[in-house]
């Protein structure tokens, strides 16, 4: 029988793939679709609980949780973008650069 | 009307930038600074000896849900000061009339009216406010006009009293919210007076907090093993800074201690009372010993005031009536002398283009009356009888040794007496007498005082003997200000069973 | 279950809906006319619309009228409504200054002032928030607009980058803020502050420890906002990279906003969590004073010595997050008051200062500044005085209120360590003072000249003068009285 807890922790683990991705990987698209886990993670956890508490609130918040990763890929692309087009690379390797 | 005193000033330094014409900048400051010099010394005449206390009170409301408020008055205790503050910004402004710089003079009428204030607040914030606006036109001062190094002593100036600032601060906030016992918190002084047995009570802290604002203040008087800002501070200053510097910004810290940790926190002054003592001891032995090594000039003063402050913390450690007023008389009469030796040896410097000891020599009979003067000034520093320094450093020893507990610290201060004397005198041997080298006289113009110069000297010399021949002219008003105060150590040493 | 339709008070909506749509219309005229000039006069027009309902709302709550919208999701109260008051002072001085560097710069595209506008519309949701959903939106709606912004100047790297940077650690930090929603959600079952706390509150409540972490998530999240240490890494890399006028706004609506959240959520959800959640805050404020101003003390170049300061200032906030009853709100509203003033005003001389790719901002581009150009090292000494704190500024007067709010709420050792590495504030703030005033100019100093940057000098030397002269006022109308969530 699948509990609450078997969904908070799936989505915990998602949550920790999409974090080792954000932090190990390179390549910016890579990097993207790490934060992409991570907002899925969160929202397998969202719909879990609102599935087990009956409440129509938790689909609400999933709903919106959908529609700003969707603004912030769209955002996040863009920027992208001009990286790309400027550095002519698609690794976060010039970014450190700033560092110093 | 004493907060004319304040805003008046602060008025003309605001209105300096309209100005086109930079010699309307001396014209205003001096202008406004004689009006205060009248105006204070009005205040200080109309004073009610017989009734004593606060006079002249002023309370507005400032940021009244915090208890911050604007409260001024005068009492005996800052009357002198709030004088000297005026008189010598006066001179100091005569001192300089050569300089038509309204900058210069706008940031003199700033501190003068920033350290009136910190005479007259009676409200803790506003003191702090004060106390720390001071800082800043000092900082340009030294800063903006000074000789060589001044961005070095600028910053070490500004740096040693923020690191005290910060700790009054702390300590003013504390106090404030013990005195308060959960209540309405209230910064006015006179209220906190009448809380000083719920102060009392927080033993843990009371030993802390006073200490945050003792630092502050032994930071600004200097004493031993925080000096080390003035002697820089003091040779790359303009001479006028180093006037208002010697003559007043290193009296509040003596104020301060007397006014709030006598006052607020008596036990914690008996409990530090040797530790304090050791301090003042060390400043006039080593004060006097550093400056005998000088070969500068300036500095020579500078360290003769760490030694002259010295007994102004002698006298304040030993909580008697006559050592604590002899302790505000030598800050007064340092004030008046060291002031008037920074301006000789400034006009002197002026002349020789030099501040080295060895290359004066034969000032004296080069220029009589600038060195007649330097001769008066320099015997008022080793503390003759006659002058205003012997007073005060004379009384304060006195108090010293009523107390059985600083007798010792007395007898080794006596030797502190003698370095500096002797300091003097060498000084004025090597400066004064003689004649002076062939290579001084064929290079530069060693021309007497003018007109101007001598008007600038004539009323510190004028006071210096005044108040030297005639303490009625001024104790009463210290005593009757300090006694109330020191009725409070004495509660407690009855208390404590002493 | 019933459809329930939301209780809509229009008022309470309407600062925010006359900014979404003066940023529509704006947005929509740039599409036929490319005069950068009507729009951003539109923009500032907007700004003052919005601030003039906003006036209403604040006199109507001041004479007790608590409005609300969306069953208390939507507050209106005196404290969003003070903030709602910074944030459009500090937009207005962003698009003062902006307006003749983006013509400067060569970057001048209609649709910047737009997007500024919904960055701040953004900030005002957040500052209005009493739902951690609604926070959440207003924090994407300011965020994804000023990400935009930070990368504006396209054909350079370091703003390209910038813009990248804090895009890609700005949606790990939303990731963290949404995971601690979600927690919170499923300890308590709600999204809305007062009912969050029923919840907490109800007997029985035993998910406790998954509230807690869903709390320090939260924290986790807005602490990127505002750059508490250590999620303050974007800061310096963004605050250079991005033009200038951006790091201005960055650095007042955004953290205004952010604190304007951080304080409401404190007041009434931390004290009901466990003191992990609590104490955890006060780790954060201790490494954020002390990393802070130290590294601020090491910098060269004025931008990023401005970066780290503001690191710095966001622990002195933090403080008074800390102490967020009524006295802690009230001095941080007033410490962001003070702060968008002279933070703006500091970038504002900053841009007259620097060429038009934002170099030429090391600290010897300062030598002598006071004699080749006086009212401008005269202006930066007033910003720079006060942000260290020298009374008689508003600086001075926001950090002995937070301090106060701090010693009240019984954190007085970190009050110490606050007040301590204050002086080390001062030695950075004072170098730049230093060589404006007592050193020779080194390097022909530019004369660019703009009027609305002026202004916006003007306004924030005013407005510093006096709120550190006369501070009673605006703090005496900062009175909060009555919040609508006080009475749960």
């Amino acid at each position: 029988m699948l509990t609450l807890n078997h969904f908070l922790a799936l989505g915990a683990i998602l949550f920790a793939i999409g974090l080792y991705g954000l932090l190990s990987r390179r390549n910016l698209v890579a990097i993207l679709m790490s934060v992409e886990i991570l907002l899925n993670a969160i929202l397998v956890n969202v719909v879990a609980i609102a599935r087990f508490n009956d409440q129509a609130q938790g689909d609400v918040f999933a709903l919106f949780i959908i529609a700003i990763a969707a603004a912030e890929v769209a955002v996040g692309l863009a920027l992208f973008l001009n990286v790309f087009r400027l550095n002519g690379v698609a690794t976060v390797d010039p970014l450190r650069r700033m560092k110093e | 009307m004493i907060s004319l005193l304040i805003f008046l000033p602060l008025l003309g330094a605001a209105l300096m930038p309209l100005f086109r014409e930079p010699k309307a900048g001396k014209w205003l400051a001096l202008l406004i600074s004689a009006l205060t010099t009248l105006l204070s010394l009005g205040l200080w005449l109309g004073y009610d000896l017989t009734q004593g206390g606060f006079q002249y009170l002023q309370e507005l409301p400032w940021i009244p849900s915090l208890g911050i408020n604007y409260i001024v008055a005068l009492d005996g205790l800052s009357l002198p000061f709030v004088f000297l503050t005026a008189l010598l910004t006066l001179v100091s402004v005569l001192a300089e009339w050569q300089r038509d710089d309204k900058g210069f003079f706008g940031m003199f009428l700033m501190m003068q009216g920033a350290l009136i204030a910190v005479f007259v607040a009676l409200d803790l914030i506003l003191f702090f406010i004060a106390f720390e606006l001071v800082l800043m036109p000092m900082f340009f001062i030294i800063g903006i006009w000074g000789y060589d190094q001044r961005r070095y002593a600028a910053l070490k100036f500004l740096l040693y009293s923020l690191i005290g600032s910060v700790f009054l601060l702390l300590a003013i906030l504390a106090t404030a919210f013990i005195a308060s016992g959960g209540g309405m918190i209230s910064f006015d002084y006179r209220l906190l007076l009448t809380q000083l047995p719920a102060i009392a009570a927080a033993k843990g802290v009371l030993l802390l907090i006073s200490s945050g604002f003792l630092v502050a203040f032994l930071i600004k008087l200097p004493a031993f093993p925080v000096h080390t800002w003035l002697p820089h501070a003091h040779t790359q200053a303009p001479t006028a800074g180093s006037i208002l510097l010697a003559g007043v910004l290193l009296k509040m810290g003596g104020y301060g201690i007397i006014r709030f940790n006598l006052a607020l926190f008596p036990e914690a002054m008996l409990s530090l009372q040797p530790f304090l003592a050791t301090l003042a001891v060390i400043g006039i032995l080593y004060g006097g010993y550093v400056a005998m090594g000088q070969t500068d000039l300036k500095k020579l003063v500078a360290y003769s005031s760490v030694n002259h402050m010295g007994f102004v913390l002698l006298g304040i450690a030993s909580l008697t009536a006559f050592g604590v007023g002899g302790a505000v008389y030598q800050m007064v009469a340092h004030g008046i002398i060291t002031g008037l030796m920074f301006m000789l040896v400034g006009m002197m410097s002026q002349r020789t283009h030099t501040r080295t000891i060895a290359a004066m020599k034969g000032m004296y009979s080069a220029m009589p009356v600038l060195g007649g003067l330097m001769w008066l000034a320099m015997l008022g520093g080793a503390g003759i009888p006659g002058m205003a320094g012997f007073i005060g450093e004379f009384q304060a020893l006195l108090g010293a040794f009523q107390n059985p507990a600083t007798a010792v610290f007395a007898v080794l201060s006596v030797f502190g007496i003698l370095i500096n004397g002797g300091l003097m005198l060498w000084t004025i041997q090597r400066v004064l007498q003689g004649e002076p080298s062939v290579q001084m006289q064929e290079n530069y113009d060693l021309y007497d005082l003018k007109g101007l110069e001598l008007a600038a000297a004539a009323p510190l010399v004028a006071l210096a003997v005044l108040w030297g021949l005639w303490p009625p002219s001024l104790s009463p008003y210290i005593d009757r200000a300090v006694q109330p105060v020191l009725e409070l150590v004495t509660n407690v040493t009855k208390v404590a069973g002493f | 279950m019933p459809l329930v339709l939301p209780d809509i008070d229009w008022l309470t909506l309407a600062p925010l809906l006359v900014l979404l749509s003066t940023a529509s219309l704006a947005a929509l005229y740039a599409l036929y006319n490319r005069s950068s000039k009507a729009v951003a006069l539109l923009a500032l027009l907007g700004l003052a619309v919005a601030a003039i309902f906003n006036l209403q709302l604040f006199v109507a709550s001041r004479a007790g009228e608590l409005r609300s919208s969306f069953g208390l999701r939507y507050l209106a109260d005196q404290g969003a409504l003070a903030f709602n008051f910074v944030i459009l002072l500090g937009a207005a001085l962003a698009i003062l200054i902006s307006y003749d560097y983006l013509k400067r710069a060569e970057l001048e595209q209609p649709e910047y002032y737009p997007l500024m506008l919904l960055s701040a519309s953004g900030a005002m949701v957040m500052a209005a928030a009493g739902d951690l959903i609604i926070l959440l939106l207003g924090l994407e709606i300011m965020s994804l607009a000023v990400y935009v912004l930070s990368a504006w100047r396209q054909q350079a790297r370091e703003s390209a980058e910038a813009g990248m940077k804090y895009f890609l650690l700005g949606a790990f930090a939303s990731a963290f803020l949404i995971y601690g929603i979600a927690l919170i959600y499923g300890a308590t079952g709600f999204f809305s502050y007062p009912q969050i706390v029923a919840g907490l509150l109800a007997e029985g409540f035993e998910q406790i420890f998954l509230a807690t972490l869903g709390g320090i998530m939260i924290l986790a999240g807005l602490g990127f906002k505002v750059a508490l240490v250590p999620f303050h890494q974007w800061a310096p890399d963004v605050y250079t990279g991005a033009p200038t006028p951006v790091t201005a706004f960055m650095s007042v609506v955004v953290k205004t906003a952010a604190f304007a959240a951080l304080l409401r959520i404190f007041a009434f959800i931390y004290p009901e969590l466990g003191v992990l959640a609590v104490q955890s805050l006060v780790v954060l404020i201790a490494l954020t004073l002390i990393v802070g101003n130290f590294t601020a003390l090491v910098q060269r170049g004025i931008k990023r010595m401005l970066a780290y300061s503001a690191v710095a200032h966001a622990g002195y906030l933090a403080l008074a997050v800390l102490a967020a009853g009524n006295l802690g709100m009230r001095a941080a509203i007033w410490y962001l008051t003070a702060y968008t003033l002279m933070n703006a005003g500091a970038f504002a001389v900053l841009t007259l200062l620097s060429d038009r790719n934002d170099h030429g901002d090391d600290l010897e581009r300062f030598a002598g500044l006071a004699r080749s150009r006086p009212y401008l090292a005269a202006a930066m000494t007033v910003f720079l005085l006060s942000l260290a704190g020298i009374p008689l500024l508003a600086g001075f007067v926001g950090k002995i209120l937070v301090f106060s709010a701090a010693i009240e709420a019984g954190y007085v050792s970190l009050t110490v360590i606050a007040i301590i590495t204050s002086v080390v504030a001062m030695v950075y703030y004072l170098r730049p003072v230093m060589y404006m005033y007592f050193r020779e100019p080194e390097y022909e100093p530019l004369q660019t000249n703009s009027r609305s940057t002026h202004i916006a000098i003007g306004i924030a030397v005013f407005g510093t003068v006096l709120l550190g002269i006369f501070p009673g006022w605006w703090y005496s109308l900062l009175d909060l009285g009555q919040s609508l969530l006080a009475g749960l």
